[in-house]
């Protein structure tokens, strides 16, 4: 774990001396388009804006100054497959938003949909040593966190606390300052296959652009499109991808639970590219102008032109009704939400408050998803939008760019994580005398 | 696996990409910017500075225009006017005035030739100037020679009230109306000698002329041999007083060689040795010297 620690401390160093910097990116890699958001975060607080706290800078203390969409290329199912296609991906989304900003952008926090990512829920507990809890305590706790194997091709990318018992207290979100004996920490840990971090790492350091943090893009997601209550009282969100379909689950304002399905947005467009033989950007074209999940009795007589799988030849023009289409789309939909729903209970989602499921993504514009998630899910459903950031366009305000938004208010307001506080010295520094010993012995 | 032979891409390259965000560099932009044209227009003035080339074409233009404002016949100066001044003066400031006429008040160097003039020894002071209607006018304040001083090898010199030197002469005989002063240092106290010189006056022939000694004090030489020696301070009383003594006893006539002023209380007298003789008969008239 210290090897994780480590790199995500430095990590977060670059995400201060970013901040400090007032301008960084935002990137989010999705299997079909690539994202990027140049932010400016405002240190005088001009325009209304707050001044950055001692705990860094709160929502709204920062402005979109670029964007620009790209179409992804060599990313499957959230994933790196073509090093090269990705790094130049990157570069026309990075360039055009440098572009329209003005400014050089040399930090980057990015995330992405796939890597498959596990979450575990940890605990600890340790004895306070001073009485009130200080955040060395916090932090002792936190170490005492028993940590799974979580396999050797694996990384930790999220550690979150999320919960603090002081003595038979539980629910504390701040623990510091309070008088107590023994102090027990939840921990959220979410691991990712670590070959897809060290892809995403070697491509960006390709590009030039350093990365000040690593997040995945259904807890980005979540962050955007879930209002306040939602998130404090518990709901799911649902980012419903193109080649990922991304659950995260957050109550008490934490994300508990992070999972993904590897289904979306594209599968649907294959289906349809199979189902009624036509070349797949027709199917695309097909899928967003026409496509839905709900038939109705008007469906059987909205008759969709759908060109040829030969190319050139105009006599053999074909018609399909639009019911057809919602034939071919729906169970491709009903399994991704099937899915997603046995996902969702083998988390235990239905112990929480709130049973809330958000979708958004690119694939929830989708007419008739909600009610067709709300007869599987068997919950209250919304479609739901990002939060109104400064300066974004108009473009970019839609479900599809949930995860982008996401990682804005993330870099502008982020969470405390385990490798924020303070690790005890026996952990650490043990492990570091251990080494100058050895190597005193081994030269001298 | 991708074609390995690259197509066309909408994608930026990694050289433009990196191009791009180095352009996006303030310090780089900037310098790009501004500082490469204005050291690009500095690096042409200075290519045509060090040439010869333009440097010589430049140097003729600047001469040629200058030639040509300088023939402006406002600028044009014909003829010099001199105040009337002593023919010495004048042989002397001939060279100096050897002014190619017509000229232009541009070549004219004023303060050049001012010094010049100053620089000649009968001058006192000088004003040199251009007035309207194209005239030098020179204006020369002659020093008057007022006083000979003779060196000790026998060459005269004139000087001024001040005791400036106005130039040399050659013989006593071209400046009969001039007292003669004489000793080291007497031209530092010409001032004094002539007062002396004028008090002395009613003596007339019988000056020869005034002695500086040890540049301190002053001794009146008479024509009969009679030395006045006056004291460095109060000289003039003290020549008074023996101007005084002559008037009533006719001192100078006497057989004596020297007139002691030096001491304020009372004059002494060096009696010549005839005269010492003659004052010790007087004393003794019987033969006491036998004694």
């Amino acid at each position: 774990m210290s090897h994780v620690f480590e790199a995500q401390r430095a990590m977060r160093a670059r995400r201060e001396a970013a901040l400090r910097r007032g301008v960084v990116a935002v990137l989010d890699i999705g299997t079909s388009k690539i994202a990027c958001l140049v932010l400016r975060f405002a240190p005088d607080g001009e325009d209304g804006a707050q001044r950055p706290t001692r705990h860094g800078l709160t929502h709204g203390a920062f402005r979109v100054i670029g964007a620009a969409t790209t179409r992804s290329r060599g990313v499957r199912g959230g994933e790196i497959t073509a090093m090269d296609e990705t790094e130049r991906a990157i570069r026309t989304a990075v360039q055009a938003a440098q572009k329209m900003a003005g400014v050089r952008v040399d930090h980057v926090i990015a995330s992405f949909g796939g890597g498959g990512p596990r979450s575990y829920g940890l605990s600890g507990e340790v004895r306070v040593e001073n009485g009130e809890v200080s955040e060395l305590d916090v932090g002792h706790a936190l170490a005492a966190c028993e940590v799974p194997d979580y396999g050797h091709g694996r990384e930790a990318i999220h550690a979150l606390p999320v919960n603090f018992t002081l003595d038979n207290r539980t629910g504390l979100r701040d623990p510091r300052g309070q008088i107590g004996a023994r102090l027990a920490a939840d921990m959220h840990l979410l691991t990712v296959d670590a070959a897809t971090v060290h892809n995403l790492l070697h491509c960006f350091r390709r590009c030039d652009l350093e990365l000040a943090g690593l997040t995945i893009a259904p807890y980005a997601a979540g962050i955007s499109a879930l209002v306040e209550d939602e998130q404090e009282l518990g709901a799911a969100c649902i980012d419903l991808g193109g080649g990922t379909t991304g659950i995260s689950i957050f109550a008490k304002r934490h994300m508990i639970y992070a999972d993904s399905v590897p289904m979306g947005g594209h599968h649907l467009t294959s289906d349809i590219c199979q189902g009624l033989h036509i070349p797949m950007p027709a199917a695309e074209r097909i899928k967003t102008l026409n496509g839905g999940v709900l038939a109705t009795g008007a469906d059987d007589r909205d008759l969709i032109e759908i060109p040829s799988a030969f190319e050139g030849s105009e006599r053999d023009r074909q018609q399909i009704s639009r019911s057809e289409l919602i034939g071919v789309m729906r169970p491709r939909m009903e399994e991704i939400l099937e899915e997603v729903r046995d996902r969702l209970d083998a988390s235990g989602f239905e112990y929480l408050q709130g049973q809330r499921v958000v979708l958004t993504g690119g694939s929830a514009q989708v007419p008739g998803l909600e009610e067709l998630a709300a007869r599987i899910l068997g919950r209250q459903v919304r479609v739901g939008k990002p939060l109104r950031v400064q300066g974004l366009p108009q473009a970019a305000t839609g479900p599809s760019f949930a995860a982008a938004v996401g990682l804005a208010l993330h870099a502008s307001a982020p969470q405390d994580e385990c490798w924020d506080f303070e690790m005890p010295s026996d952990r650490v520094g043990a492990r570091r005398v251990r080494r100058a010993i050895r190597w005193f012995r081994e030269n001298w | 696996m991708l074609p390995v032979k690259a197509y066309r891409d909408p994608a930026p390259s990694r050289l433009k990409y990196r191009l791009e965000r180095l352009w996006l560099r303030p310090a780089i932009r900037n310098s790009v910017r501004i500082g490469l044209p204005l050291a690009l227009v500095a690096w042409c003035i200075a290519a045509a500075a060090t040439d010869p080339i333009v440097r010589a074409a430049v140097a003729e233009r600047a001469q040629a225009a200058r030639d040509a404002i300088a023939a402006h016949p406002a600028l044009r100066v014909d003829r010099i006017e001199l105040n009337p001044v002593s023919e010495e003066l004048t042989a002397a400031l001939a060279p100096v005035l050897d002014i190619p006429m017509p000229i232009s008040s541009m070549d004219l160097d004023l303060d050049a030739l001012h010094d010049r003039i100053a620089a000649l020894e009968a001058v006192a002071a000088t004003t040199v100037r251009i007035e309207s209607g194209g005239t030098l006018r020179v204006h020369v304040q002659e020093r008057t020679p007022t006083v000979l001083w003779r060196h000790a090898d026998g060459t005269l010199e004139l000087l001024d009230t001040g005791g400036h030197r106005v130039g040399a002469a050659i013989g006593r005989a071209d400046w009969p109306e001039l007292p003669l002063i004489a000793g080291q240092g007497a031209n530092q106290a010409t001032a004094e000698a002539l007062s002396l010189l004028r008090l002395a006056e009613p003596l007339d022939d019988l000056v020869r002329g005034l002695v500086r000694v040890g540049e301190r004090r002053w001794n009146l030489e008479l024509t009969n041999d009679v030395t006045v020696m006056l004291p460095a301070v109060g000289a003039k009383a003290a020549l008074a007083r023996a101007l005084a003594l002559h008037e009533a006893d006719n001192l100078f006539a006497r057989d004596i060689s020297h007139v002691d002023m030096r001491d304020g209380r009372r004059p002494i007298l060096r009696l010549r040795p005839p005269a010492v003789e003659t004052l010790q008969t007087l004393r003794n008239p019987e033969g006491e010297r036998d004694a």
